[in-house]
């Protein structure tokens, strides 16, 4: 499995059969997990039923007893009450979807930390990859890498 | 995810006590694996967030560690698949912790899109631990390399 022997065939199944993984998960996966701009776009459909958004979902505006999230550009009010909310938070949440178009606060996570959590993990990368590259290099001939010397 | 210096960190209390792994580098490497395959396209490209799913998915972890093993020598592939694929491993099991409102990793992937967690922390909640990581590494590191240095002194 390992050997030379084919090597740039076994090279192209393997990145044919991610690229088909990656277009199945693209297609089902958007299909699975809901977001605020297929909510809104069947509302009926949704209507009354307990919704979960969780990726970059941000607090645009906040008020008394409510507030309002934005999604990839969809905006929608949240009655519930705000605590420690600040626009510009990242939060998710889970809620009762409303096809009037609000939701209605069921549980919420504030994501505290995440913009720090994104930076310190880019130097971890940096400092990983300067590792890599001072144990190898990359040669044309035989299109690999190879233990400097 | 918990962040990456929490993996990386992780990753080397199993390593360096126990020298399990020859090319420690790639373990490292598979460590942090997951993440720069999969965030490193979705946090600046949100959309393409599920085309790079599997990518975090068992998997998926092990076809990407086999590809990237066949752009290494013939003679240490073998070696080079093992230590990516376990430190990728790591990295996928401490994930396991994390909590989500959403269901969580769907480790069955393609198979099934039912999801598991444990559900122990929330991601961020690790990232105020960070500094006491960068401590217990860089001292242990610094006897490590003590040790190193005695035992070359006495062979002298």
């Amino acid at each position: 499995m390992f050997s030379d022997n084919h090597r740039y065939i076994k090279i192209t199944l393997l990145i044919l059969i991610l690229a088909v993984l990656c277009l199945y998960s693209f297609r089902e996966g958007k299909r699975i997990y809901i977001d605020l701009g297929i909510c809104l776009a069947n509302a009926d459909h949704f209507d009354g039923r307990e919704i979960v958004v969780e990726n970059y979902v941000y607090v645009s505006s906040v008020s008394k007893d409510r507030f309002a999230i934005e999604q990839e550009g969809s905006r929608i009010p949240v009655m519930g009450a705000p605590e420690e909310l600040a626009p510009g938070d990242e939060i998710a949440l889970r809620a009762i979807f409303h096809r009037e178009g609000y939701l209605t606060l069921q549980e919420m996570h504030i994501k505290k930390l995440r913009t720090i959590k994104i930076i310190i993990s880019l130097v971890a990368a940096m400092f990983v990859a300067g590792l890599f590259l001072i144990r190898y290099r990359f040669t044309l001939n035989g299109f690999q890498f190879v233990e400097r010397t | 995810m918990p962040d990456l210096i929490t993996h990386l960190s992780i990753s080397y209390f199993f390593n360096k006590p126990l020298k399990i792994f020859r090319y420690s580098t790639l373990f490292y490497c598979g460590a942090v694996l997951p993440d720069i395959a999969t965030r490193a396209v979705s946090i600046p490209y949100h959309p393409a967030e599920f085309a790079v799913y599997p990518l975090h998915t068992p998997l998926g972890i092990v076809l990407l560690c086999l590809l990237l093993s066949f752009f290494f020598a013939e003679a240490e592939r073998k070696q080079v698949f093992v230590s990516l694929i376990a430190g990728s491993s790591l990295h996928l099991f401490l994930d396991l912790f994390q909590k989500h409102l959403q269901p969580g990793y769907t480790l069955l992937f393609p198979f099934s899109w039912r999801a598991f967690e444990f559900g122990l922390l929330w991601p961020e909640t690790i990232v105020s631990i960070v500094p006491l990581w960068i401590l217990i590494v860089g001292v242990m590191e610094l006897l490590n390399r003590r040790r190193a240095a005695q035992a070359k002194g006495n062979r002298q």
